[in-house]
């Protein structure tokens, strides 16, 4: 089978010279999959741009060819392009609710694909190579069926509306549906379910394959997920500072993967069973385009690479069955280095975390408890008309109970919209809860005025998720850190014969110390460091007042897989050092599974299962929970039972009568549409919210 | 002679005095030098900022206000002139004094009209009479006239020129040692080639027109005379001084009401907020000329019903001046307060404002160190767009009859007294040419050096190079 795309020694850069995509070659054959994996700003983006000729004005291509089917995509006009683009590769980006027009209906925004596309299933049995335009009556038929064939329920009514009405699942479905218009022989998707919640991701790459397997047509994933690569992907390239360093199939990537990136990528990965032990972090981060470094590009965070690694940038080279790879560890002039280098080097993680002896998932009544929330309730009154009149309540948090010892680990565990991050800020006050009680270390935390509860402040802090939103760009990091201090006038644990300053001032080269940053850094302003370093700041900001409990929102979420692991490390070791207890809000299982002891899974503002990090996501009872697991897309593709879910998660301004899941539950009965089901405990540490066992194990 | 300190005096040199600390307040911090660097370094930014800074320059030497003693005494003391005069107005002495009888043309050495004159010899006959200083020196205007304009404009040219490059090259020189014995010559990247080279054509071709002006306007009128026969130069170089004072001060008034009510009512939101956009709005839905014109029509009874106030007509003139400038103050808040509030919105979810939050930080000083800090940049942008149009309005008040003093010399006056002039005929056309170049000239400069500040601001903008 002859490609259908072949890409050759494509290079793009920016106007000032720096090589964004850098000689990268490979082909698609027809019907396949091919994967694009990489960290963020190593270029695939800008690979698929270049494939479309969409490229902003301060990046062009420069040299390699691009050819699908037979055309020399570099070398058309701009106006057989507009054939092409749509017609013959159509795309679909990240972020479902920006590449939808909000002022078009979504039947007018397929209909526009169709006029300009539509004809071509006319011309597959009419010769004619000029597409007839579809028109009138069968572009609302074709729409329609495109909407149906991306499993968009009730189409016909979809077709009429606009696109703030549909839920993002079903905006990236639009999406699918308008790239499908032209019957494209190549769909590129360029991250298309990060933006998603995992139930929702399954769905999607479900209809990706579903009409990748109806229509034939070829498939280059852009993905950072190793994943979802591995659900997908029939042939991998893995991307490092516009280099491709890697190329396997699915099948021999995940076996052996043979460069260090990507050997490195693959134990990077957060999982239950090293648990006890550190990540292999990858230390630094990608190089920045304008500095790339002279030999391999890899090699300053190469654990194996030696002299020439730094000197000469490695060939391309083609081990057995195809897979190539870029290193100089399999180049002729490979030479034999000591391997099995496990651990990363000093100026990493690697080297401060202690292996912790596991802790025995013992019931956490053991320990003494640090936080105490009961029924914490958080509404947000909805106002109309013009006197503001309460007309409903969205309930983002209804009722949850939990409780954190000292020195151990909660996750918070839900889709987007479920309510946990409100409920991490109710517990700071951030928000002011409607009801319920929060103890913190014997004190009542609600209703407490400003004052009081500035003394109470030290004691919790937050670590936020956006790394580049919580840092204020105009302050230097001393000041950052410094702020809290002297908002609580916090004592400085080196104290002794200084003055306050100088204290504040030694203090805060310990906390850079300790949450691994260089003591220069202090002087410097937050847009000079990276997204990982940045978070690092970010828990050094928190820790400068000596907290006990920090609240962490998903504090990985917009970090690059390798940067991830570094943090997880430091919030793991933090935690032994300081016996601090976290309670970690997350959507990804992976990380709650390495680093919690306890877990709550919320799903519409309540809990619906707790219970040590063992029985929950191993034993999961509540369907939810099982689905969840299930939709988590895993990289060794073990055998886990599908749950599939349907539908989006309702609004929380009008939950469903009853148990709030059962519409989008496999096992819903009569008695879930009445009420909603209490604790049933499976055994001292697990209980779940279902009328599944509610029944026989009440009594 | 005795300084007199007029109130708008006053706010200019609060203004300079507030400008010169922020300068010396950046300068120590790296962050904050650094979009200036940029605007340093676009040539169109450079440009209207030497441009602009000779306007500054006439507009605060027209701003050293003072009053000459007068020769007789009254009982051993020293008696002032009632007239208030400026440093400019003693450097331009000669332009000030040296009144026509009526309109005379750009460069001529007669008045514009034809009047009956007596001759020598008793006869009357109708001709153009010549000017009492206007080309007095020419014994044969028609003849001689041509050619000694461009012989004093090339000699001006030439001095200016030269003056010019002997400036250039002693600042180069004290540059260069002044780098020398710094690390690595600072000034050299901080003005690529291209921008030093077009600095350097500007103030070229700005001496030598300045050389010839100068050099001619002691013995012509280089942009004519007006009704009562002043020289029309001096009325548009006393006129940049309004223009200014109207852009800075004005912005000095409503600064405070557009920074502190936008972010209180982004930040606190409620019942603050609720307050505050009502003001707006309806402060907004209201025609400003109309509230303008009631304010300054009410100001100008009180004024006139207590002339004891006043020790000079340039004092209730400056009053007036004063007060136009609170005026539009008060109407053109909106905008900016407008914008912040929007910002601040955006800010107050930051998760940087949270942690502080979290921490216990009080609002007032979120407000200072977290917002303001981050609103800054919209601040300075909007102030310096809004300058030029409010250069306009004065304009445009003062043609309607609502802006300043009659006696206070503005464009806006310049182009009232215009539209009689437009309408003779023979036309007379140079009050409003020159009001109009002038004016032109300012407010040009003026936005494209906001265009070039906005630019060095925007991050989208900036973000290729550090790529």
């Amino acid at each position: 089978m002859s490609a259908l795309l072949k890409v050759e020694g494509l290079v793009t850069r920016l106007r000032n010279g720096a090589r964004i995509v850098d000689d990268i070659s490979f082909g698609i054959k027809a019907g396949e999959t091919f994967a694009l994996l990489g960290e963020s700003g190593c270029g695939k983006s800008m690979t698929a741009l270049s494939l479309m000729r969409l490229l902003p004005d301060s990046i062009h291509v420069e040299s390699g060819a691009v050819q699908l089917d037979d055309a020399d995509i570099l070398a058309l006009p701009e106006r057989a392009m507009r054939e092409v683009r749509g017609g013959k590769m159509a795309m679909i980006f990240q972020e479902p609710g920006l590449s939808l027009n909000p002022v078009m209906t979504v039947g007018e925004q397929i209909a526009e694909a169709l006029e300009l596309h539509g004809g071509r299933r006319g011309a597959t049995i009419l010769p004619s190579p000029q597409p007839s335009p579809l028109k009138g009556e069968g572009v609302e038929q074709r729409c329609i069926e495109l909407l149906q064939q991306v499993g968009i329920p009730d189409a016909p009514r979809r077709l009429h509306e606009y696109p703030f009405q549909l839920s993002g699942g079903m905006k990236q479905r639009v999406m699918i549906a308008m790239a499908l218009a032209g019957q494209p022989k190549l769909l590129v998707a360029d991250e298309p379910t990060t933006a998603l919640d995992v139930t929702i991701q399954a769905q999607v790459l479900q209809l990706l394959r579903d009409t990748q397997q109806q229509s034939g047509m070829s498939l280059l994933l852009i993905t950072h997920d190793l994943g979802v690569v591995a659900q997908m992907a029939h042939q991998v390239a893995v991307m490092y500072a516009g280099h491709i360093v890697e190329r396997a199939s699915r099948a021999q990537l995940f076996s052996h993967p043979a460069h260090p990136y990507t050997q490195k990528l693959f134990a990077a990965l957060p999982d239950t069973a090293r648990s006890g032990q550190p990540l292999a972090a990858i230390p630094g981060n990608v190089p920045p385009l304008h500095d790339i470094p002279k030999g391999c590009r890899f090699a300053p965070r190469c654990d194996k690479a030696w002299a020439l690694c730094h000197e000469q940038a490695p060939e391309w080279t083609t081990l057995e069955q195809g897979q190539g790879v870029r290193c100089h560890l399999y180049s002729e002039v490979r030479r034999e280095k000591g391997e099995g280098v496990e651990r990363g080097r000093e100026n990493g993680e690697g080297g401060r975390v202690d292996a912790a002896p596991r802790f025995s998932p013992s019931s956490f009544s053991l320990f003494p408890s640090l936080l105490q929330v009961e029924n914490l309730q958080v509404h947000f009154p909805i106002r109309k008309g013009i006197l503001q009149r309460v007309v409903g309540q969205v309930k983002a948090v209804d009722g949850v109970s939990l409780e954190i010892p000292a020195g151990r680990t909660l996750a918070l565990v839900g889709e987007s919209g479920c309510g946990k991050t409100t409920a991490g800020k109710a517990l700071l006050q951030l928000i002011r809860p409607t009801a319920g009680s929060v103890r913190f270390a014997g004190n009542e935390l609600i209703g407490l005025n400003a004052r009081q509860l500035r003394k109470q402040r030290a004691g919790m802090q937050m670590v936020f998720q956006d790394p580049y939103a919580s840092l204020n760009p105009k302050m230097r990091v001393a000041e950052i850190l410094q702020e809290g201090m002297d908002a609580l006038d916090t004592p400085s644990p080196s104290g002794g014969g200084l003055g306050v300053g100088e204290e504040r001032q030694l203090h805060i080269d310990e906390l850079l110390d300790q949450v691994g940053l260089a003591q220069a850094a202090k002087w410097r302003y937050p847009h000079e460091f990276s997204g990982g370093q940045r978070q690092r700041i970010a828990i050094a900001r928190a820790l400068a007042v000596n907290p006990k409990l920090l609240i962490c929102d998903e504090p990985t979420s917009a970090l690059d897989v390798s940067v991830q692991a570094q943090i997880l490390n430091l919030l793991k070791s933090l935690q032994q050092e300081l016996n601090l207890s976290y309670l970690f809000i997350s959507h990804n299982l992976a990380v709650v599974e390495y680093l919690a002891h306890e877990v709550c899974v919320m799903y519409l503002g309540c809990i619906v299962e707790r219970g040590s990090v063992q029985d929950v996501l191993h034993h999961a009872q509540h369907p939810y929970t099982r689905a969840l697991l299930s939709a988590v897309p895993r990289i060794d593709g073990r055998g886990v039972e599908v749950v599939r879910l349907p539908g989006d998660m309702p609004s929380p301004a009008n939950p469903p009568q009853g148990c709030h899941f059962y519409p989008r539950c496999a096992h819903a009965m009569e008695i879930c549409r009445a009420a909603y089901p209490g604790a049933t405990g499976i055994n001292a540490t697990h209980s779940v919210h279902c009328h599944l066992y509610g029944g026989e194990k009440k009594a | 002679m005795k300084a007199v300190i007029l109130w708008t005096d006053a706010m200019i040199f609060l203004l300079l005095a507030t400008a010169i600390a922020g300068t010396w307040w950046i300068r120590k911090r790296p962050h904050l030098m650094l979009p200036w660097q940029r605007v340093a370094q676009s040539s169109v930014g450079m440009v209207s900022l030497l441009v602009l800074s000779l306007f500054v320059l006439v507009g605060l030497l027209d701003s050293l206000h003072y009053r000459a003693a007068l020769p007789e005494k009254n009982n051993g003391q020293v008696v002032y002139s009632p007239e208030v005069l400026s440093a400019f107005d003693t450097l331009a002495s000669g332009l000030r004094s040296r009144t026509e009888k009526t309109y005379s043309a750009p460069l001529a050495a007669c008045l514009y009209a034809k009047e009956s004159i007596e001759t020598a010899d008793g006869k009357i006959m109708r001709d153009y009479p010549r000017l009492k200083y206007g080309g007095a020196h020419l014994a044969d205007p028609q003849g001689e006239l041509m050619g000694d304009v461009v012989r004093r404009a090339g000699v001006g040219a030439f001095a200016g020129l030269l003056i010019a490059m002997v400036f250039v090259a002693v600042a180069g020189w004290i540059k260069r040692s002044v780098s020398t014995r710094k690390v690595g010559g600072g000034y050299a990247t901080l003005y690529p080639p291209y921008t030093r080279r077009s600095l350097l054509m500007t103030t070229l071709i700005l001496s030598i027109l300045i050389g010839a002006v100068a050099n001619l306007a002691p013995v012509y009128h280089v942009l004519g005379t007006d009704k009562v026969g002043i020289d029309v130069l001096y009325l548009a170089l006393k006129s940049i001084r309004t223009g200014l004072v109207i852009g800075t001060v004005t912005t000095l008034v409503m600064l405070p009401f557009a920074l502190l009510l936008g972010i209180a009512a982004g930040y606190l939101r409620g019942w603050v907020d609720d307050v505050i956009q009502y003001v707006y709005t309806v402060l907004s839905s209201i025609p400003s000329v109309l509230l303008i014109a009631a304010a300054v029509l009410m100001m100008q009874v009180y004024i006139e019903m207590h002339p004891e106030w006043f020790e000079t007509a340039a004092a209730r003139a400056d009053l007036r001046l004063l007060f136009l400038c609170l005026i539009l103050g008060v109407t053109s808040w909106t905008g900016l307060c407008r914008l912040l509030r929007g910002e601040t919105l955006k800010l107050r979810e930051m998760e940087y404002i949270q942690a502080a939050q979290a921490f216990g930080v009080s609002s007032f000083r979120i407000l200072t160190r977290h917002i303001v800090p981050n609103v800054m940049h919209i601040v300075l942008i909007s102030v310096v767009m809004d300058f030029s149009s409010l250069v306009l309005a004065e304009a445009v008040l003062s043609y309607v009859g609502v802006g300043v003093d009659p006696s206070t010399m503005s464009f806006g006056t310049l182009i009232n007294a215009a539209r009689m002039e437009m309408g003779r005929e023979p036309m007379v056309w140079w009050t409003l040419a020159a009001a109009f170049g002038f004016m032109l000239v300012l407010v040009l400069a003026a936005n494209l050096f906001a265009d070039a500040v906005r630019d060095a601001f925007d991050p989208r903008l900036n973000r290729t190079e550090t790529v």
